[in-house]
């Protein structure tokens, strides 16, 4: 059995049980940090805790969960989740891609471009958040100026729902691209050069490299892209609450949003608890397959070439 | 106390100083030496002021008092969740006499009034109860207890250019919405739009605190007959002609995108004029009128809001100091909150910063108080319109309920919904009426 064989063996499989007294720290961890808190959360989801209501909490079962369904304002916030997520990935999965591209190539003065490209990066959400507001905000210019300057009247964007939506699309998709031309920039430094030696001495153009090489080998990456762009896009949230507080009219108003806001501004805790334990599963259930793909794609490579 | 009473009372603080207060109490000010209070608040004047103050606080007592300050909102939350979980982390929370009744359900306060008479903490000079307008401190009790002593009155009023107004050959400020729509219609321009008004956040933080003006002027009520009766009659035709007036406003005749504006923009729309007219916080003249930053200082005119069918009801809050029950320092925190809305101390404040929101008479009869405050630049008395708005006001603009912040932000999506289009007034009106019953219903205050 080779060493990279004996790591990548599922531990159920291994005969030496030693390893296991050496798991029970990151266990504990995992129970403190994850399940213990998570099991909280299920138990207060099933009362009608809320410092709002006349009555006392009680244990309600499921009533939370099928008043979810019934509430509007639950099933739009989905809706816009949605939106938010899905929305920015094939720009920033396109840009993040032609960025790597141009990052790739051996051009002089690429260093400080490289620098340069991947500046979002270093904004924290609530100052990117507070700059495009102000880039959206008609009084104080910013794109609507220059769209006047190409004789568009832009439109009065965090005030209309659709565009409100749309500017935080745009907001996100610049703040993280990137990150997703890092990913692909690396994953390219590892790709073997031979391949592309090959390939140029059977005539294949500079597209047809990048389509017949890069974008294949980009898959699995693209994957942990796809994937963690997902997880943080739930996450969403500084963004939302600096530029437009979830309105206007609660047209920007995401699925955890909308818990944050039953539960700390209304106080309703037990709705609240539903609300983001809803959410959670439902995501699992969208997440699993890929997750489950990655899983199974960690192999040796050299197994797969 | 009558006024005048009220105007000796403060002369002998004034000039008397501390003299005076040593001889009133017969209690040990260091009692509490070395002691620390945690006080959680909103970034609001008067806080400035105070921690400006705190040194002397501090040489005279012993204690010593940390502020922590947050926007408005983030500090309802913080100190709401602060509360909730009974951490302690708060010896004194700022509240709003909107929120009040949630803190006395969920008995998350000590009421101050336990305190008075208490010849061990509490001096009744320093103190002077009657000394406070009367809707400022009805704002912070509940069922004859006091919860809080105010510290700020707050409430609204119509700010307007002068010049602008000469110009459309207007000689008078609006008294009625109708004459509002009018004036708007007048002086507007695509640069310099009529009107600034709130818009955002959706909830009594935000647009609700300048809608329900239009809503009471109009004799729109929430409930059929609080708390009585919780019939929720936000669908009346007084509502509906509120919300059509106010929608007409901002669509209009306000600046582009204006749903946006929160409390801020506002005071920056006016302050660097680039609106004819606001209507927002009294207190803040203070900014807009900031000669540093202003470019309206000398032309700015103010006048109690317009009314509809009912009169002017201009918005109303007050501000309170309030001792949390999970302190263990409650006693150290009274001796504090009385020293810090003492008369002595908001004329201090009133010096040292910009807050002129004082809810205590002594301090609006102060001569150094009128001085520095009295602005009149041709459009009458600031002073003046800030008093009579005072007096129409009234005290119980948010209904007294715990759920109110649930039922402010379901009205204020509606005022939003319609404001960009989105629903009609009449549509945006009739669901937010059947949200809100469902609201009572679910938190058990109706059937």
């Amino acid at each position: 059995m080779s060493p990279s064989q004996a790591l990548y063996e599922p531990y159920w499989k291994r005969r030496n049980r030693s390893f296991r007294p050496f798991l029970l720290p990151a266990l504990a961890l995992i129970l403190v940090l994850t399940v213990i808190p998570l099991l909280i959360s299920l138990a207060i989801s099933m009362t009608s805790l809320s410092y709002v209501s006349v009555r006392g909490p009680r244990f309600i079962w499921f009533d939370n969960y099928i008043n979810l369904f019934g509430d509007p304002r639950f099933i739009r916030s989905l809706w816009q989740s949605a939106v938010l997520i899905f929305g920015p990935l094939p720009f920033q999965l396109l840009f993040g891609f032609l960025l790597a591209v141009v990052m790739n190539e051996r051009l002089r003065g690429l260093g400080w471009l490289r620098v340069i490209f991947i500046v979002p990066m270093f904004f924290p959400p609530i100052v990117m958040g507070l700059m495009w507001k102000v880039l959206f905000t008609p009084q104080l210019g910013g794109i609507n100026y220059y769209l006047s300057l190409l004789g568009i009247s832009g439109p009065t964007w965090l005030a209309d729902p659709t565009y409100a939506l749309i500017s935080i699309v745009i907001a996100t998709v610049w703040g993280w691209t990137p990150f997703v031309a890092i990913m692909f920039y690396t994953a390219m430094q590892t790709f073997p050069s031979d391949l592309y030696e090959a390939s140029r001495i059977d005539g294949a153009s500079w597209l047809q490299q990048n389509r017949f090489i890069t974008l294949p080998l980009l898959q699995n990456t693209a994957l942990v892209v796809i994937v963690f762009r997902i997880m943080e896009g739930l996450a969403i949230f500084p963004i939302i609450y600096v530029m437009t507080a979830g309105g206007p009219a609660g047209s920007t108003e995401t699925t955890n949003f909308y818990a944050f806001v039953s539960g700390f501004e209304f106080l309703k805790v037990g709705y609240a608890s539903s609300i983001i334990l809803t959410f959670l599963a439902i995501l699992l259930i969208i997440l699993a397959p890929s997750i489950r793909m990655l899983l199974g794609n960690v192999q040796p490579r050299e197994a797969k070439l | 106390m009558t006024r005048i009473g009220s105007l000796i009372g403060a002369t002998i603080l004034a000039t008397a100083g501390i003299a005076g207060t040593a001889q009133a109490q017969d209690f040990d000010l260091r009692q509490f030496e070395g002691t620390t209070l945690d006080l959680l608040y909103a970034e609001i004047s008067f806080i400035p002021g105070l921690k400006e103050l705190l040194p002397e606080f501090e040489e005279l007592t012993g204690i010593h008092v940390n502020i922590e300050t947050l926007s408005e909102a983030a500090a309802r939350q913080k100190a709401q969740i602060e509360s909730a979980s009974g951490s302690g982390a708060f010896d004194i929370v700022g509240i709003q006499s909107g929120n009040l009744p949630l803190y006395v359900q969920n008995g998350w306060l000590k009421p101050v009034s336990d305190y008075f008479g208490n010849p061990a903490v509490s001096n009744p000079d320093q103190l002077d109860i009657d000394d406070f307008i009367p809707s400022t401190l009805q704002g912070m009790a509940v069922d004859g207890n006091q919860y809080c002593l105010p510290f700020f009155a707050a409430t609204v009023m119509l700010y307007y250019q002068i010049d602008k107004f000469e110009q459309a050959g207007i000689t008078e400020p609006p008294k009625t919405f109708e004459d509002l729509l009018d004036v708007a219609k007048r002086v507007h321009t695509p640069e310099v739009p009529a009107i600034a008004l709130r818009g955002s956040p959706p909830s009594s933080a935000g647009n609700i605190w300048t809608f329900n003006l239009f809503l009471y002027g109009e004799g729109g009520r929430y409930f059929a007959d609080y708390p009585n009766d919780l019939s929720v009659t936000v669908d009346s035709p007084e509502a509906l002609s509120a919300l059509e007036t106010f929608v007409t406003l901002k669509r209009g005749y306000a600046p582009e995108g204006s749903v946006n504006f929160v409390f801020d923009d506002v005071v920056t729309a006016m302050q660097q004029g680039n609106v004819v007219m606001a209507i927002d916080g009294a207190p803040l003249a203070g900014r807009i009128l900031d000669p540093e930053q202003s470019k309206v200082a000398g032309n700015l005119g103010f006048a109690v809001v317009p009314g509809g069918t009912a009169g002017p009801k201009p918005s109303f809050a007050s501000h309170g100091l309030c001792i949390s029950a999970a302190s263990d320092t409650p006693d150290a925190a009274y001796l504090f909150l009385e020293w810090a809305t003492s008369a002595e101390t908001m004329v201090k404040i009133s010096q040292n910063s910009s807050y002129l929101a004082t809810p205590r008479n002594a301090v609006w009869e102060n001569e150094a108080f009128i001085e520095k405050y009295n602005f009149d630049f041709g459009g009458g008395s600031f002073l003046a319109a800030y008093q009579q708005s005072l007096a129409v006001a009234p005290a119980d603009y948010y209904p007294p309920i715990p759920v109110w912040g649930l039922i402010s932000d379901r009205m204020g999506q509606a005022v939003q919904a319609a404001e960009i289009g989105q629903q009609t007034p009449a549509e945006a009106l009739a669901a937010a009426s059947r949200d809100i019953s469902d609201i009572l219903k679910t938190e058990g205050y109706r059937n």
